[in-house]
């Protein structure tokens, strides 16, 4: 018999547990890093010493910057580095969390909660578990090592910023962490998860814009004032320089133009004002006693009239200058993931703002975790409201007799119509009818189908603000040569999906690798499924570029085509990309179950060919420009439109040539495939 | 002589250092019930993969339907005639089960209207007719097992491979399935089972086959092994399992 255990003190307790989560943890990442091949070892190494040495780079070029910066500029524009970093930080955080919307705890609680293990410490080391991220690393190693450099330059206050900065760490992970978790219970219900995981990406994509996208308005805004301000000045400096008596004008003016800019700089009128006045006193002054003592000549007046113009606009910089810096003061204080920018400014500054934001940070990380553990509490106890509704739902439909009857009916009334999955197609077989009608079923209501889908779609929204700024020479060529680059970038995007879609039939797949049909109709009739989407979108987009830049009729037809011929090449080309690099994905999820980079790398290699096949679509534009160019008489002849017509003949051609062979490779591949896209998940 | 459905010589499937099956001889004629027993990790779904053309077997040759199993041809001519349910199931998530066998009938070529009608009748018969609207992804997994039940016989195959097919399945369900099973083997049709559920094993194959390790150790008829005894006795006087004492845990006893 053994001699029974002393008893243990509950702080002792909760370490071991600790310690032992600590252990499964790591041993779960050593079981996976084992069971990958040799090639996903080495790259898995080589990642890893990447990751450490850029960690110490990153350290180590956050203290030259913190050394050297802060000497570069005035002391109050220091926190704008902060700004920078935090803005910089926010964004790839953004698209981080966008990439898995879902929380994934590290320990499932239900494998554990039925040992004798305190929630909260599975809660707790879930979230710390959390912390340990890319993105989370990299800001850490550079802001210490920033704010370590910063401590020699402007002096041991800075090591103050630590505390912020900390806080501020604990807060955005405490909100991530309640709103991936908020996530995962609201996907419980999977209908509701498909709305979600298209929701969510879309939403962040948009939020990333929005800071680009007021700071585009601001800068139009300003540029057009400014404009409107320097033309005034001009033509009152001019009618001062004909009229030498006209002082009161130019006053009246000056007086004008800084009440319309105290009114529009309501974040710093003073600093504007005094810029203004002082700048206005001056002008006046010089003009005044040069035309009085009737000194100057015209040359004279033309010099003075340009040294003047000089220092108008290094005037209006500072103005400019200073209303930014005084928005971003308001910014700081405003908007708190800012916040961390306005403790160090307010450390600087010897306020007291960094109390009541240091305090507003913890409370904010206070209250997320607080509600986040309560929550994944009641998720646990099956306590939430969305379960019980549903399940609620789902007893009262079973025991009505009403209900069950009006199943029946739907039922009845559904087989009187074709379902999509029963049409039939033109011109081809039965079986791939078949398969383009169920991939299109399963691809509309797949959500991260759908997100894959739609992402492109919002490729123009986002380089909208990059297109108002480009001038571009007008050739109607290189226009369309735009159209059809933009085409293929969103064929890009889409390549994340096609060239792996086997894998986003999951355990579906099997039923491909049973069926007794040839396996070029599987590959035709998938490509098919597809083909709407992909010219739809590259019909959009080319509608959207093309309208932006005026593009003529035969260029947007020609661009319309050539951009349709890309589709054949890129079908083949994901075809083969699906066959030879899948790799497992989570359930309902883009993310890869346990990531395997040879396969990734590999089909990031193959989908870099899409710019060589860009580049083969675009030779009948080149071949026009060139003609234009070298033989003026040509210029009447659309030969890119007469040759693009033929170019996707051609390339329907190879297609047809190539799909059989693409259709044997599957078959040989069918077990491997299945074998790789169906074995992490199972 | 009766025609074979499956014939195996020297089957063989090796993953990494462990042969997962070995050798295996197996030969089943058409109209046969065959029960394929094994404990786990015996080898059982392996050698389905491999008779069904899910996995490739390292050595050795797979007969089905008289079409080789190892030529892709051929393959595609023996999966037109035989109905599966693999280990982890081919079930789309995001379609519906009207849709999933619509989709599975057209595949074997059936006519719409057939395919409405048989679909419509297994449902009911297999209690599923009310979840018609939901997606495969919001089913049980009882509720999937069916529909893969109702898949697999959808094309009305000459062979059906059954995994599991009783596993997490109520008893009301399981019941239809066995007599559903029962008429598709007296027609003439063959079926080839495997079960950890011995009782049912006994109840519906005429013939048996036991796998361990990776060998095939005992392949009769249902009748032969009864006179050695009841099938529980065989298929662990077969497996060892007697010779295995239970170890004795003192601490247990302990209170």
């Amino acid at each position: 018999m053994s001699p029974p255990q002393p008893p243990k003190t509950f702080l002792s307790g909760t370490f071991t547990h600790f310690q032992t989560f600590v252990w499964l943890r790591w041993r779960i990442r050593i079981n996976q890093l084992r069971s990958s091949s040799g090639i996903g070892k080495a790259l898995s190494a080589i990642l890893l010493v990447s990751f450490a040495m850029s960690c110490v780079v990153l350290l180590v070029a956050g203290s030259v910057m913190g050394i050297v910066l802060p000497r570069l500029v005035p002391r109050e524009y220091y926190f704008l580095f902060w700004d920078a970093l935090i803005s910089l930080f926010c964004f790839i955080w953004m698209i981080f969390v966008a990439t898995d919307v879902q929380r994934t705890d590290a320990i499932t609680f239900d494998r554990i909660l039925h040992l004798p293990v305190a929630f909260s410490q599975a809660f707790a080391i879930n979230y710390l578990s959390s912390l340990i991220n890319l993105p989370l690393i990299s800001l850490c190693a550079y802001s210490f090592g920033f704010i370590l450099g910063s401590s020699f330059s402007i002096g041991p206050i800075a090591l103050l910023f630590t505390v912020p900065f900390v806080v501020f760490l604990i807060a955005i992970t405490a909100l991530t962490y309640q709103l991936q978790g908020w996530l995962a219970a609201l996907m419980a219900n999977p209908k509701r998860r498909q709305l979600v995981m298209i929701a969510i990406p879309l939403c962040i994509i948009f939020a990333s814009q929005l800071p680009s996208f007021f700071a585009l308005r601001f800068a139009n805004e300003d540029a057009k004032r400014n404009r409107r301000e320097h033309e005034n000045r001009v033509a009152e400096t001019t009618r001062a320089s004909e009229q030498p008596t006209a002082n009161p004008p130019v006053v009246a003016t000056t007086e004008k133009s800084a009440s319309e800019k105290a009114d529009e700089l309501s974040v710093k009128p003073d600093i504007a004002k005094d810029a203004i006045d002082h700048d206005a006193k001056e002008r006046v002054d010089i003009v005044d006693a040069d035309l009085r003592s009737g000194e100057v000549d015209s040359e004279q007046l033309t010099a003075i009239q340009q040294a003047e113009k000089k220092v108008v606009r290094e005037r209006e910089r500072a103005a400019v200058t200073a209303l930014w810096v005084g928005r971003l003061h308001q910014a700081n204080l405003l908007f708190p993931p800012l916040w961390i920018a306005g403790c160090v400014e307010s450390i600087l500054a010897g306020t007291f703002h960094v109390l009541w934001l240091t305090g507003a940070m913890a409370l904010i990380a206070f209250i997320s975790l607080r509600r986040n553990y309560r929550q994944t509490l009641r998720y646990y106890k099956g306590e939430t409201d969305s379960r019980a509704a549903s399940i609620y739902r789902l007893n009262s439909t079973a025991a009505d007799p009403r209900a069950s009857g009006a199943i029946e009916a739907t039922a009845k009334s559904g087989r009187q119509r074709l379902l999509l999955v029963e049409r039939k197609f033109p011109m081809v077989s039965e079986e791939t009818s078949a398969i383009i009608a169920m991939t299109l079923k399963s691809m509309t209501r797949a959500p991260e189908v759908k997100l894959y889908l739609l992402l492109p779609l919002l490729v123009p929204f986002i380089l909208f603000g990059i297109l108002q700024s480009w001038k571009l020479p007008e050739i109607d060529e290189l226009k369309a040569a735009i159209v059809i680059g933009f085409s293929a970038c969103c064929l890009f995007i889409t390549s994340g999906l096609l060239g792996n879609v086997f894998a986003y039939d999951r355990a579906g797949f099997r039923a491909f690798v049973l069926s007794p049909i040839r396996r070029d109709r599987i590959l035709l009739g998938r490509n098919l499924a597809t083909f709407p989407f992909l010219f739809l979108q590259t019909l959009l987009m080319a509608l959207a570029i093309g309208l932006f830049f005026g593009i003529s009729f035969d260029k947007f037809l020609c661009a319309v085509i050539l951009s349709a011929s890309i589709l054949p090449p890129f079908s083949l080309l994901t075809n083969v990309m699906a066959i030879l690099t899948p790799f497992p994905l989570a359930a309902g999820s883009i993310q890869p179950k346990q990531f395997n980079l040879v396969p990734i790398f590999c089909s990031f290699a193959l989908s870099m060919l899409m710019p060589v096949m860009t580049g083969i679509v675009l030779l009948p534009l080149g071949l026009e420009w060139i003609l234009d160019r070298f033989f003026k008489n040509t210029a009447f002849v659309p030969i890119a439109l007469l040759l693009s017509v033929p170019w996707l003949i051609g390339f329907l051609f190879l297609y047809r040539w190539l799909l059989p062979w693409e259709g044997k490779l599957l078959a040989s591949r069918e077990k491997e495939l299945l074998r790789i896209v169906t074995s992490k998940i199972e | 002589m009766i025609p074979t459905a499956i014939e195996t010589h020297q089957l063989t499937r090796v993953f990494g250092n462990q042969t997962a099956v070995d050798s295996v001889d197996l030969k089943v004629a058409c109209g046969t019930f065959y029960g394929f027993l094994g404990q786990n990790g015996a080898g059982k779904s392996t050698t389905i993969k491999m008779l069904t053309g899910l996995l490739s077997p390292t050595a050795g040759t797979v007969s089905v339907l008289g079409c080789n199993m190892l030529d892709h041809t051929q393959s595609l001519e023996a999966k037109k005639q035989i109905g599966v349910i693999p280990e982890n199931l081919a079930l789309f998530d995001n379609l519906t089960a009207i849709e999933y066998l619509i989709f599975i009938g057209r595949i074997h070529g059936l006519e719409r209207e057939t395919i409405r009608d048989r679909s419509d009748e297994m449902l009911h018969l297999l209690s599923l007719e009310r979840e018609t609207k939901k997606l495969v992804l919001e089913y049980s997994h009882g509720m999937r097992k069916k529909l893969s039940l109702a898949a697999a016989l959808l094309p009305n195959p000459k062979l059906l491979f059954l995994d599991e097919p009783f596993e997490g399945v109520d008893a009301v369900a399981s019941v239809t399935i066995r007599d559903l099973l029962s008429s598709f083997v007296a027609k003439g049709s063959t079926v080839f089972l495997t079960s950890h559920v011995l009782e049912i094993v006994e109840r519906l194959c005429t013939h048996v086959g036991i796998i361990q390790s990776g060998k095939l150790i005992h392949q009769s008829s249902m009748d032969e092994l009864h006179q050695s005894g009841t099938l529980e006795q065989c298929f662990l006087q077969a497996t060892g399992a007697y010779k295995n004492q239970v170890a004795k845990l003192e601490w247990l006893e302990q209170k």
